[in-house]
């Protein structure tokens, strides 16, 4: 029987659609998947202490505080100024760099900084982006948009410059010393009409 | 010459499949790694706020979506796929919290996906309810552009 001289062929599987199910299942993901990410601004909120801050509101020297008003229209006020959406990304750099030590502008303070050592940071300055109800979003992820822009650009020079390397390589003491001289100081709220309760 | 003559003994050899299978399986395995499933989609059309330098949302178990969009002339707010009202968005939060594993609730993270022509009054409703609820990493969803 085991003699080889029976002709006898071994059987073999048929895999002919195997083919076929694996195209099922391909199609399947093919039609589900979904490449392309969401591209996202993302924040940390606040908590929400209401007690806290209607308690005790937070003092900011006035030439710290740009305050960036939209209104329902869509127009923008930088401490009641107004200005051009092409001309807010300028507007806030020189705000946050104060490169001139401008006293309409932030303060600057020595600070020491691991991997920069001592230097000079407009480390209290805060960026107040206020809204009224009838803003629409778009105008308002816009702006945030482009302060958030800002802070980019500006830690992505300061790395080039210090560590000669794009903001993305640089390793977690660098990221943080960066971080730590151009920090994110951005408030948002809505502008509650007198009379409205 | 004999080379050219057609030999009526020889056939067509037939194309060897046996391989294909495994073809497609690699191929099927790499869709089914890069793929992402979507967890949720709006029910309503949204046309989300353009913006340039956006960053990628890195989605994982824990994040969840809320979508605000207007539908039939109302406000309409959706949390995953629950069409919710404005008023018990904070609740349904809270549940969502509560059905989070205690260590893992620092990580949870609301993806918002929110109509540009909404007025900010609702936008801030939402972010209030958010608060409220515990969570503070949120992601607003808008759509990448290179124009200025």
């Amino acid at each position: 029987m085991w003699n080889r001289r029976t002709k006898r062929d071994i059987p073999e599987i048929n895999a002919t659609s195997t083919a076929d199910m694996a195209f099922m299942l391909l199609v399947f993901f093919l039609l589900t998947t979904s490449m392309e990410k969401e591209k996202v601004i993302p924040r940390i909120l606040s908590p929400a202490n209401d007690s806290v801050m209607v308690s005790k509101p937070v003092q900011v020297k006035k030439r710290n505080l740009l305050e960036i008003k939209i209104n329902a229209s869509g127009e923008i006020l930088c401490n009641d100024r107004t200005v051009a959406i092409t001309d807010l990304e300028e507007t806030v750099r020189l705000f946050i760099e104060n490169p001139e030590n401008d006293s309409s502008l932030p303060e600057k303070h020595v600070r020491n900084i691991p991997l920069l050592g001592d230097v000079t940071v407009t480390d209290g300055h805060v960026i107040a982006i206020r809204y009224d109800e009838d803003t629409d979003y778009h105008s308002y992820f816009e702006v945030q948009n482009k302060v958030i822009n800002v802070y980019r650009e500006l830690r992505e020079e300061l790395c080039h410059k210090a560590f000669h390397c794009e903001y993305k390589d640089a390793d977690t003491d660098e990221k943080e010393a960066l971080r730590a001289y151009y920090p994110q100081r951005i408030s948002e709220s809505m502008i509650i009409r007198k009379g409205d309760r | 010459m004999g080379m050219f003559r057609p030999d009526k003994r020889r056939k067509v050899p037939g194309i060897n499949t046996s391989s294909l299978p495994d073809l497609i399986f690699t191929i099927l395995f790499f869709f089914m790694i890069v793929t992402n499933m979507r967890n949720s989609n709006p029910h309503t059309p949204l046309l989300y706020p353009e913006g340039k330098t956006l960053e990628k949302n890195m989605r994982s178990q824990l994040s969840h979506y809320i979508y605000v969009g207007m539908k039939d002339g109302k406000e309409y707010v959706q949390l995953d796929d629950k069409e919710i009202r404005l008023s018990d968005l904070e609740t349904c939060l809270m549940e969502t919290v509560r059905h989070t594993e205690e260590d893992l609730r620092p990580q949870l993270s609301l993806s918002l996906g929110i109509d540009g022509q909404m007025p900010m009054g609702i936008v801030e409703k939402v972010r209030v309810a958010i608060k409220k609820s515990g969570i503070l990493h949120v992601n607003y969803i808008g759509k990448e552009t290179t124009a200025n």
